[in-house]
């Protein structure tokens, strides 16, 4: 490592390189952060699955993979993943269509609602159609079962239909919001010019527009993919009552039965690295999908498009928008809402049923949820704030200073994207409960670290996109103007990227807020995260206090969301 | 005086050489235009100058200070070398109002607030944009930004300011009235400005001394407007300067042949000097406002006329001279005067102030026998 550095130290002073001493170390310091946080963990589950002691063992991971209770939840999750990504995929790409092509009314409306599944955490609405479909409990199961008498319920939402259903929910926005935007941004001449030609209106969505939109459902279908691949709520929620496991869930039982012993770790180490291969595997795999078909779309006029007549289909796909939008969105919230006041789960949703007591006892009388309350606060914040600056450093390296081994920097700082949340907790365990001399296990300041290392790709992917604005020469007009380089930073383009900075933290603080694959494993007897202790009173029965201290959290996302909003609308264009 | 003295520098990046032994001295008090095609190392000469980047090798001095020498370790920071810069993009801080832009090289200099805010003033009241001191420069058009860049530059330094490609993005118009002004500033004020473009004609109007760089990085001409005009040393500072027609002569036997495909064409003498005189191979350079078409016959080249276009202020001909085409300009009064030829017609082919450079064989105007 020493060597690495004074390489790229005497490379670096052998060439005319534009800047010296301050930016040397941003880079250095920038790459030390980034090789604890994220490079030692993912380092420290390869030893463990591999090595004993200083041994190489190989024998354990194909035990591990091929034990049949394993090769299940594997064959789960890729059997989930792919039907989540299929169906999520139509449906983004059926709204995409609808509100980017067609003249169906209300576009605002259905535009807003279709937000709002990102601002949730999946887990919620997983509870959500627990309460409504559970086999025996779920209210629409009981009024079906009432209504026709028998025993059996209409739907079982905790099978994997049931968890495709919840996921493809939360997911589909992805494929929705990016081929909206690049139906936005493509030139609607290129469409024009072939009905011009003669080519008819279906002719034309499937050998123009289609293809040409081909990298963003790419992009987006890859996105839901990874997503699902690596998701822990849902699944957590949904199946391990009846016994469904996926490769996350797997993983978080065998370190939580283990009680964190070595046997244990080691297990959900090679598990980790199994599903680390499959998401590598699936991000491989758009890379191929991309390479194939690369148009440039981006035009940068905003035109209007040439907008398809719905006619006499306008009533009838508008309904059909409307009521499954409704579902979706609408019905989980509603359900989290109203059970959140009821007296008891079960009973019939009326009024005399309705009671503020779970509010009183979850915000005044438990310290378990005031702790987590707290603690989410902390950890957001903190995180936010870190994160974020850590973000701007690397962002600022790669894209300004532009030193020898900035490709190394970009690959680690974006590498926690394609890490699940859940293999990045393992690595942090095994690095930070001793290994290195330092036990943080079971205090807050190892999730601190775990939500670093998990949101730093975030930070830097929104601090690159404010730092390219700022072109170099308002920098060095600066200098020249007598600011040395540290002056020059805190005068110009810190002020220029204020805005990017602040929505960059609210892009960690919301989903940090919510945070629950990664805290799960984390937790200690006093640092429950908000996620956690829903969590934790979900599986323990008491489901309305649950869903009372869901619609805290809601609340609390939604205020941020307001701010982010109000934040980024003011934003001076540069 | 020199106040800027470039003695021999190397720029490279990696092993890529953008600049290989340049040297340059910059008079006090003059205006020096470093003219270019783009991406000949006039930019990088500039950062290496204003410290934004290191050179290689050589020394850079600026008022008798090196500021730029690796053999001698030194590598004065830009911030303490007091050149004015304006950029290409103007870089005129866009969270700043305007007069906040020019108030910060003065606040950075530790100027007391009153001093400060009288300079900024004044400065703005040189570039004429007194009336737009409380703006932002996202409410100012280009040309705009483009004054309140100089007006900081000139309040950063008012002893050197460097002005890289800064009137290239306006329109034509604006394009003129800021060189004058840049012009007439830097005579009143005094200052030195290093001017560098790529655009030769503004160059010629705004500088007292001209710089000619090649592609490769290095300089091929110094000179006045003047001088270079009218003796540019060699034929791609010729061609740099505008459009140029270039006509290969081989020597016969005392006279002179046009080497073409056509009927052949001999001149008796040509008006050479220089190291063309010692050349068989010889290219006369000749730009198309200098050539005069006559009326058919005497010892000149013969011509035919091949395309007429109308340009309102003047005719512009294309001629070919037994295969070798050429390009004529003409003032539109004068060819009514005479008649404008008609495409077709024969015309006997003058050359006011023509230029000779030597050549060889291997030229590519020259038509292989």
């Amino acid at each position: 490592m020493k060597y690495f550095f004074t390489h790229i130290f005497k490379r670096k002073s052998s060439m005319g390189d534009r800047r010296i001493g301050l930016d040397q170390g941003l880079f250095v310091l920038s790459l030390i952060i980034l090789i604890i946080t994220v490079l030692l963990p993912i380092i420290m589950i390869v030893l463990r699955t591999f090595f004993v002691g200083t041994k190489l063992d190989w024998r354990l991971f194909p035990q591990i993979v091929f034990a049949p209770d394993n090769l299940s939840a594997i064959i789960n999750t890729i059997k989930i993943a792919f039907f989540v990504t299929v169906f999520g995929t139509l449906l983004g790409l059926f709204y995409a269509w609808l509100i980017g092509r067609s003249d169906i009314p209300l576009k605002g409306v259905m535009k807003a609602l279709f937000t709002i599944p990102y601002m949730f955490p999946p887990f919620f609405g997983a509870m959500a159609w627990s309460l409504l479909l559970a086999p025996r409990s779920g209210y629409l199961n009981k009024l079906f079962m009432q209504i026709t008498g028998g025993s059996s319920p209409l739907l079982n939402i905790n099978t994997i239909g049931g968890i495709v259903f919840v996921e493809v929910c939360y997911y589909f926005p992805f494929v929705f919001l990016q081929v909206v935007s690049a139906l936005e941004r493509m030139d609607p001449t290129l469409e024009e010019s072939a009905r011009i030609a003669g080519a008819g209106q279906w002719y034309v969505i499937r050998k123009i527009t289609l293809p040409l939109v081909l990298p963003a459902i790419a992009a987006g279908a890859m996105l839901i993919l990874i997503s699902s691949l690596s998701h822990f709520g849902v699944p957590a929620i949904l199946g391990f009552s009846n016994n469904i496991f996926t490769l996350p869930t797997k993983i978080y039982q065998l370190i939580n039965r283990s009680a964190g012993s070595f046997q244990g770790i080691r297990e959900g180490a090679s598990l980790s690295i199994l599903l680390v291969v499959v998401v590598v595997a699936a991000l491989y795999l758009q890379k191929l999908v991309l390479r194939t078909g690369h148009y440039d779309i981006i035009k940068g006029k905003s035109m209007r498009p040439m907008l398809i007549k719905l006619r006499g289909a306008k009533i009838p796909l508008l309904t059909i928008s409307l009521i499954s939008l409704f579902v979706i969105v609408v019905v989980p919230l509603f359900m989290i809402f109203i059970v959140g006041f009821l007296k008891a789960y079960g009973l019939p949703l009326k009024l005399q049923n309705l009671t503020l007591r779970n509010y009183k006892y979850i915000l005044g009388q438990s310290k378990m949820v005031k702790d987590s309350i707290v603690n989410s606060l902390f950890l957001s914040i903190t995180s936010g704030v870190i994160t974020m600056f850590l973000g701007v450093m690397i962002a600022y390296v790669v894209i300004k200073v532009k030193p020898r081994g900035k490709g190394f920097l970009e690959i680690l700082s974006l590498l926690p994207y394609s890490i699940p949340g859940i293999v990045l907790a393992i690595g942090v365990i095994l690095v930070w409960s001793g290994a290195f001399g330092v036990n943080l296990y079971n205090t807050i300041w190892i999730i601190l670290i775990a939500y670093i290392a998990r949101y730093v790709s975030f930070a830097m992917k929104s601090a690159s996109a404010s730092l390219e604005q700022v072109h170099y020469s308002l920098e060095e007009a600066a200098r020249s103007c007598g600011a040395t380089h540290l002056e020059s930073l805190r005068d110009i383009t810190i002020p220029l990227i204020r805005p990017g900075m602040i929505a960059g933290f609210f892009l960690i603080f919301l989903p940090a807020m919510r945070e629950l694959t990664t805290s799960i494993l984390l937790y200690g007897p006093f640092t429950r995260t908000l996620g956690v202790a829903i969590y934790a009173i979900n599986s323990e029965g008491n489901t309305v206090q649950a869903s009372a201290l869901a619609t805290v959290a809601i609340a609390i996302i939604v205020a941020g969301n307001l701010a982010l909003r109000f934040i980024t609308k003011d934003r001076k264009g540069l | 005086m020199a106040i800027v003295s470039i003695r021999d520098i190397t720029v490279q990046y990696d092993k890529n050489v953008i600049i290989d032994g340049l040297s340059l001295d910059v008079e006090r008090g003059e205006n020096l235009a470093i003219v270019g095609p783009s991406s000949c190392g006039k930019t990088s000469l500039m950062r290496a100058l204003c410290g934004f980047i290191k050179i290689t090798q050589g020394e850079i001095v600026i008022n008798d200070k090196i500021v730029s020498s690796p053999a001698k370790r030194i590598m004065v920071a830009p911030e303490n070398r007091r050149i004015g810069v304006v950029f290409q993009d103007y870089a005129v801080w866009p969270h700043l109002s305007v007069i906040e832009n020019i108030m910060y090289p003065l606040k950075k200099r530790k100027t007391d607030k009153a001093e400060t805010k009288e300079r900024a003033y004044a400065a703005l009241a040189q570039v004429k944009m007194s009336d737009f001191s409380q703006r932002l420069p996202s409410q100012l058009s280009g040309g705009q930004q483009q004054r309140v860049a100089l007006a900081r530059a000139l309040v950063s330094s008012a002893d050197l300011v460097v002005l890289d490609e800064p009137i290239t993005n306006l329109d034509a118009t604006l394009r003129e009235e800021m060189a004058y002004e840049i012009r007439n500033l830097q005579k009143t004020m005094g200052v030195t400005v290093i001017y560098i473009t790529h655009d030769q004609e503004t160059a010629m109007t705004i500088s007292d001394r001209m710089v000619i760089m090649d592609r490769k990085g290095y300089i091929r001409q110094i000179g006045t407007p003047e001088e270079i005009w009218n003796h540019p040393t060699d034929r791609e500072v010729y061609t740099f300067l505008g459009v140029s027609n270039f006509l290969p002569f081989i020597r016969e036997k005392g006279s002179y042949r046009l080497s073409s495909k056509g009927a052949p064409q001999i001149l008796e003498s040509l008006p050479l000097d220089g190291s063309a005189m010692e050349s068989n191979h010889i290219l006369l350079a000749s730009r198309p406002m200098d050539i005069l078409l006559t009326p058919p016959g005497g010892t000149g080249l013969q011509g035919v006329v091949e395309r007429v276009t109308y340009l309102g202020n003047q005719f512009d001909y294309i001629v070919d001279i037994s295969g070798q085409q050429i390009r004529v300009q003409e003032d539109s009064l004068e060819a009514f005067g005479h008649g404008v030829p008609k495409e077709g017609a024969q015309r006997s082919i003058e050359f006011t102030s023509p230029t000779f450079y030597a050549s060889d064989a291997d030229d590519p105007h020259f038509v292989a026998k």
